[in-house]
């Protein structure tokens, strides 16, 4: 009552100075004092125009006053109600980078300001308005990826969740520094998230219709075979710029690799098309470090009946090792209700890691700790996620509500809660993530003694460890909750031909081809054991036929060149060794075997360069030293021949 | 130009004074909105080219119109703020398709006569006694149950009902919640 009183004496023009102290709040200005030009402008570019500015991703904008009195009693509104600026998680402000919230005192001063008739202010008074542009953030990136054709979205009906591939044609593994998004049409896409499919697991899956965008809310991409966990939370929100990542954390992309665009686009009224692009900005710095994505889930434990209000899930993971946690990422469907994430320490204490009390899948997010949260060797991750799946509940997508369990597609549900989580570094080089990988997947396959996902990482990591027979066992119980999983065939060949059942590996590998003609890769390692035991032809039979089904894959051709100089075929096997350069401008083999070519043909200086590079990819080869030795030393080049000499010697001792 | 009485509200004592009911279209034209002799219903839409909700709730106003095509209802788009300039009216009839005459409404009068105070909020009127009666004003369906609250798709169809009401002969029910999207903006 007494704001109201106050509003209209100042309305009339009666009650200049009149002081307001609203409840709960230190706020003490005079109504008269609160103007556009000495507030409000600077609330709304501080917290607002990021997404509400011609051409962002908000619908309006609010760069000017008028723009603010037009919008001034929605802006009250969404702010009292805190439903603007978008942030879900409670919790202390500045826990995590990015917080977008007001303060009480700031969503005070913008209900006064409304209330008072929106007063514009002395105009010596406002602050610069932020200047925004259309261009790349950071300048002409890298590399620019766009999406392969534009997309289709109707006028009106259910939100779309679309995954759009978009190859990457490097010839080299770069490293990413920053990436940015550009949605196309910002107001149709509510957020996007992208994932690096090694293997282009996707769009082999998906062959023919993988340009037009694959369905689907979440998506599953093959991690590849080597242990290399894709590391980096990588996404588009509706405020994002680039993404910058720390400096000693770049990511990595590899030739053959697939960005899958995976986006929420939600329709605006009117048809619309979405065409996105990806600039990628590279650093010639490696990585320092490696951080790795660990997932707490309960998928299996997702059966909601239809009216429960209040279903929950629990998960929880124990660290073996130390970490710093540098990003969350918390992921339900429509019916999420609360989420939360914490974890307890050796000591017992409890540290909060996110807590969202009013899940929204509309605004979901990647959270990055404003400062990493240091969690000891031994320290549990919990996470407890409650669901609606009442007629209450209004983003319920089943009226009357159903039964529902857990999926990728939106009506299904999901409990996920994704952390980036960064090992603390010890001093013998060893890969801290191998141990967290492992502590993660025996924990998933204690939930799901038949998941094919856990069995296949826990043989992989058996595979690592040297457990050739062990690993075997676990690929066959893959095989079985997965019949005829080529991939697994091919990996459990690989393991009975380490544990020295070669002849078995060889009939899987036949049994994996008969499967599945255009899987590359077991063509590949049935080459290199045929190979391995003198069976020439064969081999480049099988290597031939994976150059048909992969024709940029650079192993295929190096190994092919190396078949076809073995038996002599010098300009055939050049040739291989071309494409494979071609395909990938570090690829050893074929950087060591053509400058080996090039020598005997007296080509020194090309073979120079091809040794110079293969030096760099493989500093630790003898055999590359001892040629650049001959050379430097036919060259008259003598401190340089010494120096290849040295390396020589030291490389063969196996002391870097 | 007949002049139409129209009565306001739903359940609330309809005005005293009728009120000639001419409106201008998005170039400032007068437009006659009394209802043909046949018509049974007459729907305003209002609508803000600016407005996000209204913008997303226009699939749903355009498939209620062409539900009623065959019918004797007449539809009209009507842009109550008085921010609206007639060219962001064209542009917007333009890109988001929409069909037939805009009105405006600059000094609200159709937003007073028949109490709306939302984009996107529909009424109804009926011919009564020479004149038009207001029986619904609310929501056009409840996919928006509040900010932030949105269904993924309307489980009720509270306009649509009210139209079928009217042409089944019964009292259209009112909207079951309120309206959700951006005030009216009024003139200065």
């Amino acid at each position: 009552m007494k704001l109201r009183t106050a509003v209209c004496l100042v309305a009339t023009g009666v009650g200049v100075g009149l002081a307001l102290i609203t409840q709960g709040s230190a706020v003490h200005a005079s109504v008269a004092d609160v103007t556009y030009n000495h507030q409000i402008a600077a609330i709304l570019y501080g917290h607002c125009t990021s997404c509400h500015h011609a051409g962002g991703s908000g619908p309006f904008a609010l760069m000017t006053y008028a723009d603010a009195k037009r919008w001034g009693p929605t802006v009250e509104r969404v702010t009292q109600a805190r439903y603007m600026p978008p942030w879900l998680p409670s919790g202390p402000h500045n826990m995590f980078a990015e917080d977008r919230r007001l303060s009480a005192n700031e969503i005070d001063l913008i209900k006064q300001w409304v209330d008072a008739g929106m007063v514009e202010g002395d105009p010596h008074e406002v602050v610069k308005p932020p200047t925004f542009t259309s261009d790349w953030q950071l300048g002409p990136p890298d590399l620019i990826l766009e999406m392969n054709t534009a997309m289709s979205v109707p006028a009106g009906g259910t939100d779309l969740f679309r995954n759009f591939i978009l190859p990457v044609p490097i010839t080299q593994s770069r490293w990413v520094r920053a990436m940015e998004i550009k949605p196309g049409t910002p107001q149709v896409v509510h957020h996007a998230n992208l994932a690096i499919d090694r293997s282009a697991s996707l769009r082999r899956m998906h062959p023919a219709d993988w340009q037009a965008g694959i369905p689907g809310m979440d998506v599953l991409v093959d991690a590849g075979e080597a242990f290399d966990p894709d590391s980096h939370f990588l996404y588009w929100k509706p405020d994002s710029s680039a993404l910058v990542e720390r400096v000693d954390l770049p990511w990595r992309l590899d030739p053959g690799n697939d960005l899958v665009l995976n986006m929420h686009l939600k329709p605006t009224g009117k048809p619309e098309t979405v065409r996105a692009r990806i600039g990628l900005y590279f650093t010639p710095n490696a990585a320092k470090q490696s951080p790795m994505l660990l997932q707490l889930e309960n998928d299996g434990g997702l059966d909601i009946p239809a009216g429960k209000a209040d279903f929950a899930v629990e998960d929880q993971l124990q660290f073996p090792e130390d970490v710093d946690l540098l990003a969350i990422y918390p992921h339900a469907h429509y019916l999420g209700k609360r989420l939360e994430g914490w974890a307890v320490l050796p000591g017992g204490e409890r540290r909060e890691l996110i807590l969202i009390e009013n899940w929204d899948i509309d605004r979901q997010s990647i959270y990055r700790y404003a400062k990493p949260l240091f969690l000891p060797a031994q320290s549990v991750v919990h996470m407890r996620y409650t669901y609606d799946n009442s007629a209450e509940n209004p983003h319920n997508p089943h009226s009357p509500p159903i039964r529902v369990r857990d999926g990728n597609r939106s009506e299904d549900e999901m409990g996920h809660l994704w952390l980036q989580v960064l090992p603390r570094m010890t001093n013998d080089g060893e890969d801290l993530r191998a141990p967290l990988l492992r502590a993660w997947m025996e924990h998933r396959l204690h939930k799901y003694p038949h998941d094919p996902i856990a069995l296949f990482n826990v043989a992989s990591i058996a595979m690592s460890d040297g457990q050739f027979v062990q690993a075997a066992d676990l690929y066959r119980k893959t095989l079985e909750a997965r019949p005829g999983d080529v991939r697994t065939m091919t990996a459990l060949a690989s393991a009975e031909n380490k544990a020295g059942h070669w002849k078995r590996a060889v009939e899987l590998l036949y049994g994996a081809i008969e499967t599945d003609a255009t899987y590359s890769d077991a063509h590949f390692d049935l080459a290199v054991i045929e190979l391995q035991h003198g069976d020439l032809s064969t081999a480049e039979a099988e290597l031939r036929a994976v150059i048909e089904l992969q024709p940029a894959d650079a192993a295929a051709h190096s190994t092919l060149g190396g078949v076809l100089l073995a038996t002599e075929k010098v300009a055939a096997a050049r040739a291989e060794f071309d494409a494979a350069l071609k395909a990938d401008e570090r690829n050893f083999e074929a950087l060591f075997n053509m400058a080996t070519i090039e020598l005997d043909a007296g080509q020194v200086a090309q073979a120079l360069e091809h040794l110079k590079t293969a030096e760099m990819v493989n500093p630790q080869d003898a055999d590359v030293h001892k040629a650049l030795a001959e050379i430097y030393s036919k060259r008259g080049q003598a401190a340089d021949a010494l120096r290849e000499q040295r390396l020589v010697a030291a490389n063969a001792k196996g002391t870097p | 130009m007949l002049p139409v009485a129209l009565m306001i509200g739903t359940g609330i004592a309809p005005s005293q004074t009728p009120s000639p009911l001419i409106a201008s279209d998005q170039d400032g034209r007068p437009v006659s909105m009394m209802s043909p002799v046949h018509t049974r219903a007459v729907v305003l839409y209002f609508i803000a080219s600016d407005c996000p909700i209204s913008n997303r709730t226009l699939p749903e106003m355009k498939r209620v119109q062409a539900e009623f095509r065959d019918e004797a209802v007449q539809f009209w788009y009507v842009y109550p703020n008085a921010t609206q300039t007639p060219q962001s009216i064209r542009e917007h009839l333009s890109s988001f398709v929409v069909g037939g005459v805009a009105l405006t409404d600059p000094h609200e009068r159709l937003a007073r006569l028949t109490g709306a105070k939302w984009t996107p909020e529909s009424a109804v009127l009926v011919p009564d006694k020479g004149g038009l009666r207001t029986v619904y004003v609310g929501r056009v369906d409840d996919r928006y149950l509040g900010i932030g609250k949105e269904r993924p798709q309307a489980t009720q169809h509270d306009l649509e009902d009210a139209v079928s009401a009217v042409l089944a002969g019964r009292k259209p029910k009112p909207p079951g919640g309120p309206s959700v999207g951006c005030g009216i903006v009024g003139a200065p």
